[in-house]
């Protein structure tokens, strides 16, 4: 009953743009065979010895096992629950400072306003590898580093956006019209600022996610993600490239659950900027 | 003229500011990094010995007095010295800093070069929907998969089958030319890869968002042919889309280029950066931070100067 | 007066996703040589299709579904690649509502009008074009971006560009919308003026009756899709015939009577055109009776004007009654 209405806004959806509709279902599989794998009659990712070592992708081992005989399909299940969940974690986290951040530059004065935006601006040249780097050096490799790296990364994005949806939106008649109708500032944000926002937040959130499970696969891929016994889809990479040769399927299986997750995520993005600001191109051939 | 001039100026003394904020940045972080040079240079040395390296290092100085000489001694060219090898850095970098920018020059060109036309094509021919279609699904594709996923295929292919390229080893230019650019094809190769995506998707979207415009009909309505329009209003507005590409692009190469150069063992900047933190040499640390953050203020200051010198509407302070 | 456009019974609908929208439903008209023609209707009556088909400019959603357009003796909508090029270029002009949005915005009036010319003398034409539109500051208009003008100054600059190559049809799609209320005399004035100078035809297209019935020699008013009146000025303004374009005209500032109150018409349009046989107003309308919803009412015949309603001579008998 509760789905009634996101099945249709779906339908809209994937009408507008059938690469994203099939990405945005893609993508909740994998979020729920991830979040869901220990129920799945698999072995535990950690069970060592499972299999024979290094067995070839087959029928009832789709990713083949590891050096130690764990099965991969279940390790790369774990590793994807822990990508997804650091960086929707942190992503999350990033949207509400982010918001914050963005409101107080827009609406605080231009002295906060200049203070904020340079702060983003310094944040911002440094890649976001390198930030990485940095702040695993500082509180230690880890999943603390990771979400650290993936809001400061994906921070100053989302604040330049609010900051620029809510100048414009406070120039629109419909906010003056409740300012002088008495609204309180609460209110004013509340009721009219933040739904009216809330269009190009939504479409750079779902870009952070891709950059979120970028980042963190990279901090892992260099050892310096979530440490073991615990391992992301980063680190299964960073530990398969070792057998590259011999048993190329330990870094296949963890590489193409990645790549679906960020392929997935960046056409949703793209879907909802198209979704909510289509544009009619013309053809210059007739 | 006088515009422009007063709007160049404006940027580079905003990029300036950028910089100082920068430099505080990376001062901070480095001293909240967990160690000492002393812990480094004598882990269980006498407090004795311990004294006299943080004299050396000026470590029993305030803070602000430490930075000041710092940025003082960087403005002359001193990067500091390796605390492993006592070398000094800017040395290192006369040798690494060229590896990076060869890489970065090459999969520049190779992916604009790719990348601009295909997504200029598909964006152009957006209506015939199977053309475009094949292209955005490419693009995006080739843009979602990581670099050290590209890396790692690369490595698999290159190693399991002899294809005559150098695979994870560096050869230097001086020392053997072909044997140079045989070792340089896999990570320009694996760089250009994400640069590809990147500009087929932005080219295309850029171009599909130009061709909205009224003045599009307008030209149209005029009678100008398709060649006209694309040369003289299409290439022209779709310039700063591509410009912050590009700068996206070009920070991701000097800085981001870390795990490429870690994968292929290339000595650039990005393995001297991991190298000194798996070290914990400090001084070369924050030496490779401070010139990658610094080279990516002034891309950034480049594109924001390019952008207003394309449309005269960014043109104010 | 030789007939410069005929549009025979064209029907245009634009492609969705998953179905045909009707625009335009089999809508017929004439333009002579040198005459001004007004359109007025609510918005999405089908007034800017009208106006962008003539240059064969609907888009690529646009489908063609019946009718023919011709333009002194060529089939318009035949025309394809050079030789719609050249009609374009040569036979019609257009000039939009926002002047902003229709100058490209990295290029000086200059360079645009550039592209227009290819002649050496580009210049000295460009100078007396702007002349004609009152711009005769030309030392600063030519090397100004458009946002550096201001939108009076920009339009004028359009017009400008749409007159330089004398069109025979000039296609004005809302031109003073965009303008500030002051100015739109003005321009209005120097384009009805340049037109008549070259003997060009002109269609424009406003929701502003008064602009409309100071400058038009004929004024067609539009109604889901269709006309539903077509009637010399100086009649249509004593007298428009037809129910939607008298509550049109009743709802218009200005032209009530001195003790009669401003009437506003209720509802509004369609929200898309059907095909389903009756007057499309009917719905609205105060006069409607049973056989309003019976089938197409057509375009008859009424003194000078020509009218789409049955109850033509039951509404105007009552009203002389």
């Amino acid at each position: 009953m509760i789905l009634q209405p996101v099945i249709h806004h779906w339908r809209d959806f994937n009408r507008a743009d059938r690469l994203a509709g099939t990405a945005s279902v893609t993508m909740m599989v994998l979020i729920l065979v991830a979040l869901l794998a220990p129920l799945l009659p698999l072995d535990p990712p950690d069970q060592v010895a499972a299999h024979p070592r290094l067995s070839e992708p087959s029928a009832d081992l789709v990713f083949g096992s590891d050096n130690l005989g764990r099965n991969m399909l279940s390790r790369v299940l774990q590793g994807a629950r822990i990508t997804i969940l650091l960086s929707a974690i942190a992503v999350l986290l990033a949207s509400v400072a982010g918001v914050a951040i963005g409101l107080i530059a827009a609406y605080s004065g231009k002295a906060l306003d200049e203070i904020i935006s340079r702060f983003s601006d310094i944040v911002f040249s440094f890649p976001a590898v390198l930030m990485g780097l940095l702040i695993t050096a500082i509180v230690g490799p880890g999943e603390f580093a990771a979400i650290c790296a993936i809001i400061l990364v994906t921070l100053p994005p989302i604040v330049r956006v609010v900051r620029a949806a809510a100048m414009e939106v406070t120039g629109t008649d419909y906010v003056t019209i409740a300012w002088l109708s008495g609204a309180s500032p609460a209110r004013l944000l509340l009721v009219n600022v933040l739904p009216n926002i809330s269009v190009p937040v939504v479409t750079q959130v779902a870009y952070s996610i891709s950059i979120g499970m970028l980042v963190e696969s990279a901090l892992s891929f260099l050892g310096l993600g979530p440490q073991p016994p615990a391992a992301s889809l980063g680190s299964l990479l960073r530990e398969g490239s070792v057998y590259i040769t011999v048993a190329p399927w330990l870094v296949f299986g963890p590489a193409i659950f990645l790549v679906i997750a960020i392929w997935s995520t960046n056409l949703i993005g793209e879907g909802l900027r198209v979704f909510f600001d289509p544009v009619r191109a013309r053809c210059l051939e007739e | 003229m006088s515009q422009i001039l007063k709007f160049i100026a404006f940027r580079v003394g905003s990029a300036l500011l950028t910089l100082i904020g920068v430099s505080m940045f990376i001062f901070v972080a480095i001293h909240m990094l967990p160690g000492s040079f002393e812990d480094v240079l004598a882990p269980r040395g006498p407090e004795e010995l311990r004294q006299q390296i943080a004299d050396k290092f000026g470590l029993n100085q305030p803070l602000p007095v430490q930075y000041v000489k710092w940025l003082s001694a960087v403005a002359t060219g001193d990067l500091g010295i390796s605390l492993i090898t006592q070398d000094p850095i800017a040395d290192s970098f006369a040798t690494r800093v060229p590896v990076t920018i060869e890489l970065a020059v090459l999969a520049t060109i190779t992916s604009a070069l790719i990348g601009i036309p295909l997504g200029l094509w598909s964006g152009l021919a957006h209506r015939r929907t199977a053309v475009s279609g094949i292209a955005r699904v490419a693009g995006s594709f080739i843009m979602s998969v990581p670099d050290f996923v590209i890396a790692s295929v690369f490595l698999y292919v290159f190693s399991r089958y002899s294809l005559g390229l150098t695979v994870g080893q560096w050869v230097p230019w001086h020392e053997d030319a072909i044997g140079h650019i045989k070792s340089v094809i896999l990570p320009a190769a694996t760089l250009s890869a994400v640069g590809i995506g990147l500009f087929i998707t932005t080219t295309r979207n850029a171009v599909i968002g130009v061709l909205s415009k009224d003045y599009i009909m307008a030209a149209q309505a005029r009678g100008e042919e398709p060649r006209d329009i694309v040369r003289g209003h299409v290439l022209r507005n779709i310039s700063n889309p591509l410009v912050t590409t590009l700068s996206i692009y070009l920070a991701y190469l000097i800085g981001g280029a870390i795990i490429v150069e870690y994968v292929y063992s290339v000595p650039g900047m990005g393995r001297f950066l991991v190298q000194g933190l798996l070290n914990r040499d400090y001084p070369i640390v924050q030496a490779t931070v401070l010139v990658i953050a610094c080279a990516v203020v002034l891309i950034n200051m480049a594109a924001d100067v390019a952008y207003g010198l394309i449309d005269p509407r960014l043109r104010k302070g | 007066m030789r007939d410069l456009l005929n549009v025979e019974s064209l029907t245009i609908s634009y492609r969705t996703r998953d179905h045909l929208v009707t625009a335009l439903l089999e809508v017929s008209l004439t333009l002579a040589q040198g005459e001004i023609l007004g359109i007025i209707g609510e918005s999405g009556c089908g007034k800017s299709t009208f106006s962008s088909v003539i240059g064969k400019l609907l888009g690529p959603a646009g489908v063609v579904e019946n009718g023919h357009i011709t333009f002194g003796g060529k089939d318009v909508l035949s025309f394809s690649g050079q030789e719609l090029r050249s009609y374009r270029a040569n036979d019609i002009a257009y000039v939009f509502q926002d002047p902003m949005n229709t100058l490209d915005p990295t290029k000086t009036i200059g360079a645009q009008f550039r592209r227009l010319i290819s002649a050496s003398a580009w210049r000295q034409k460009a100078i007396e074009a702007l002349a004609h539109v009152g711009l005769t500051d030309w030392r600063r208009v030519l090397p100004s971006y458009p946002h550096q003008l201001s939108g009076g100054m920009a339009q004028r600059a359009v017009i400008a560009m749409a007159l330089i190559r004398k069109p025979r049809l000039l296609i004005a799609d809302e031109p003073t919308a965009a303008l500030d209320a002051s100015i739109r005399c003005s321009v209005m004035d120097l384009l009805t003026a340049w037109c008549a100078e070259i003997g060009s035809a002109m269609i424009i297209i406003s929701h502003d009756i008064p602009v409309i019935s100071n400058y038009c020699d004929r004024i067609g008013v539009m109604y889901a899709g269709r006309f539903v009146e077509i009637a010399p000025a100086e009649d249509f303004i004593v007298g428009p015939r037809h129910p939607y374009a008298m509550a049109l005209l009743a709802s218009e500032p200005g032209q009530e009577g001195e003790d009669a109150v401003l009437q506003s018409l209720e509802g509004s349009p369609p929200p898309s055109i059907s095909r389903a046989p009756g007057c499309a107003f009917a719905d609205r309308c105060i006069y409607r009776t049973a056989p309003c919803s019976a089938g197409f009412p057509p375009l008859v015949a009424c003194g000078s004007s020509k009218v789409a309603c049955i109850r033509l001579g039951d509404i105007h008998g009552e009203a002389a009654s």
